[in-house]
């Protein structure tokens, strides 16, 4: 009976994402009902006329598509941020009549506050072409030179090799590379969003065939230069997956590298459980997602329907779905009540595996996760999920990227605007991680976990024994430390409201410092 | 005697011959691609995109060579900032499209909707 519930949950989420794609038009969030042209800002004015009043706000649709109009373009974005944008309630009310580009009116329809760390609570505002928007590619297909990049702080001059998406490196190339210069741009004179655009272009290619000289630095210093040409890459997005008598008093420690929650990442992650189990189980799990910056939410709720078993998600919620208030029980997008994704515990059609297959399950109470700066948005939800259920998470790394935010792209005369609509939350509630899941000696319920801040390591492989973050796991195991392998201990203590309640939990002194340097994350040690 | 039984054979095995060409042709099976050229990736490019309302669309060389099976999604917008990927969760499923074949024509079979996609000139066979 459970199992039919919470089939038919998910179904129903997909149900409604269907429904509304196919009110969007053909399956596209920037909608067949938008029509090509002025998000730039080039278009006349026309015959529209619209006089702005503070705080009213006409429906959106009554501005939609007029694209021969600047201002109406403004007034739908005004008017759509209001009913969708989670924190529309912080937006300054500005006359759409002062900007003359969609654009730029854009940028300034998010809050400016602040998250509890002093970062800009908001991160993730941005419109991209709808043409863009809507290519597609063979999932499992990658247009790249064979590998992906780590970058810190996105930082040009810290730009790094990080896994091959082959079996094998492209010739002369190993992981933790460095970027020096990529034809005749030196990262160190990088500058100005020219330069951005152009190295945006250039580390995720958009045709095959592309080639650029790169000039790299060696893990030992020395200078490497050489030509990299794009081409498909058949990539697998949990390439690297065993397990080993490697624990405390001959524990089987299973090891997981999961890279992307692409569509046939169903499969891929299905068929690595289940080894594990043919293999005769594991009793601890290592769960590499340290360059996971997310994908389909659904893949994700799977791999920790997997990982906890089906006891300990009986009945209980994956990820919620909190629009803003003024959506408390309907998706303010189709129209639909608004059901919190569960625990998926059947394959849902994402890959070539048959739909309604049973997942294979590992039952465990606690997993080891490797995180990094780009562990990101569905990753975080995995975290988020299993702790809260009662799965203990160990985090070994990096602060994660902290987007517990999910949008509704959405179309308007040619660009396709993404505006933070929701934020998802666990069985109890938590979904405040705007910072971030921190490494701490202790886990208090919300953004601390316990674990350790441990550098990566660029001089072994993923899923090497002696990789420093694998390394402190095992450690932890056997010790309950990160030991040695630890960059620093971040030891806090709750910030104690007037009335007595814990209401939020102070940044450590490390991250407060580097906030002041970067406003967005911590800086990543790469030790050398 | 010998012309009835020879005559019934010739029915027999005429009617054999159609009952195969008619299953053949009727019965609509999976199937992969046979030696695909760039003129055949081309119109199986230009189909998928078709199908999905003309968002172009990137696809393997060697699609549809191993499996019947073809999957897309969205490409990640990744940067400097976000080289996870800018777009975050994602709700929405897959656009999966099966290979089919009757034995005389080939057609992408929409999942989501069970729309039926000719591929003119595309030659197939069904997946063992």
């Amino acid at each position: 009976m459970e199992v039919i519930v919470r089939r038919l949950a998910f179904s129903l989420t997909l149900l409604f994402g269907a429904l509304y794609l196919s009110a969007c038009g053909g399956g596209s969030d920037g909608g067949s009902d938008d029509p090509p042209g002025n998000g730039d800002g080039g278009g006349s004015d026309g015959d529209f006329d619209y006089e702005w009043e503070e705080g009213v706000f006409p429906p959106s649709a009554d501005f939609k598509n007029q694209c021969g109009s600047v201002l109406a373009q403004n007034h739908w974005l005004r008017s759509w941020s209001h009913e969708t944008y989670l924190w529309y309630d912080e937006i300054v009310d500005r006359d759409p009549a002062d900007y003359d580009n969609p654009l730029k009116y854009f940028e300034l329809l998010k809050t400016e506050e602040r998250s509890p760390s002093g970062a800009y609570k908001d991160n993730y505002h941005y419109a991209e072409p709808t043409e863009e928007y809507e290519r597609r590619s063979e999932s499992g297909i990658s247009l790249s030179y064979g590998f992906q990049w780590t970058i810190l702080d996105g930082d040009p001059q810290q730009i790094y090799t990080a896994y091959s998406e082959s079996p094998d490196w492209p010739a002369g190339m190993e992981r933790g590379m460095r970027v020096v210069r990529i034809d005749d741009l030196r990262m160190s004179y990088a500058d100005g969003q020219k330069d951005v655009d152009f190295i945006n272009a250039v580390l995720w290619p958009s045709s095959e065939g592309q080639a650029h000289e790169f000039e790299f630095e060696s893990r030992s210093g020395l200078s490497y230069t050489t030509t990299l040409t794009a081409g498909e890459i058949d990539m697998n997005p949990a390439p690297t997956h065993y397990q080993s008598n490697i624990g405390p008093g001959g524990k089987t420690v299973g090891y997981l590298l999961f890279n992307n929650h692409v569509a046939t990442a169903e499969k891929a992650l299905f068929e690595a459980v289940a080894d594990f189990n043919s293999n005769g189980g594991i009793d601890e799990l290592v769960l590499d997602l340290r360059y996971n910056g997310g994908g389909y939410l659904g893949i994700a709720s799977q791999l920790a329907y997997m990982i906890a078993g089906s006891n300990a998600t009986d009945g209980r919620i994956f990820e919620e779905l909190l629009f803003n208030d003024q959506h408390p029980d309907r998706n303010p997008f189709n129209g639909e009540p608004l059901e919190p994704i569960p625990f998926i515990d059947v394959t849902v059609g994402y890959s070539s595996l048959d739909e309604n297959q049973a997942l294979p399950t590992l039952d465990l109470e606690r997993v080891f996760v490797l995180s990094g700066q780009a562990t990101c948005s569905a990753s975080e939800s995995i975290i988020n999920g299993l702790r809260g259920i009662g799965v203990e998470v160990i985090l070994i790394g990096d602060t994660t990227c902290g987007k517990p935010y999910g949008f509704h792209p959405t179309g308007n005369c040619g660009t396709t605007y993404f505006t933070i609509n929701y934020k998802g939350a666990n069985d109890e509630g938590f979904g405040e991680y705007a910072d971030g899941f921190v490494p701490n000696s202790y886990d208090d319920g919300y953004a601390l976990v316990e674990g350790c801040e441990v550098s990566d390591d660029f001089d072994h492989a993923l899923g090497d024994t002696g990789e420093r973050r694998l390394a402190a796991a095992l450690n932890y195991m056997d010790s309950g430390s990160c030991g040695a392998y630890a960059s620093s201990y971040a030891r806090v203590k709750p910030m104690v409201a007037d009335g007595g309640e814990v209401n939020r939990i102070a940044p450590p002194e490390w991250q407060r410092s580097r906030i002041v340097q970067m406003p967005r994350r911590s800086d990543e040690n790469i030790e050398h | 005697m010998r012309i009835s039984s020879i005559k019934s054979a010739a029915i027999a095995v005429a009617l054999l011959t159609a009952c195969s060409v008619q299953t053949a042709r009727s019965e609509a099976v999976p199937a992969l691609l046979v030696s695909p050229d760039p003129s055949v990736h081309a119109v199986l490019e230009r189909t998928v995109s078709q199908a999905l309302n003309g968002a172009s669309a990137n696809l393997a060389d060697d699609a549809l060579t191993r499996q019947s099976n073809l999957i897309v999604e969205r490409r990640p917008l990744r940067s400097l900032q976000e080289p996870g990927g800018l777009h975050g969760r994602k709700l929405e499923k897959p656009e999966k499209f099966r290979l089919m074949t009757d034995g005389a024509e080939c057609w992408l079979l929409k999942s989501s909707d069970g729309s039926r996609w000719p591929l003119p000139g595309v030659r197939c066979v069904p997946e063992a």
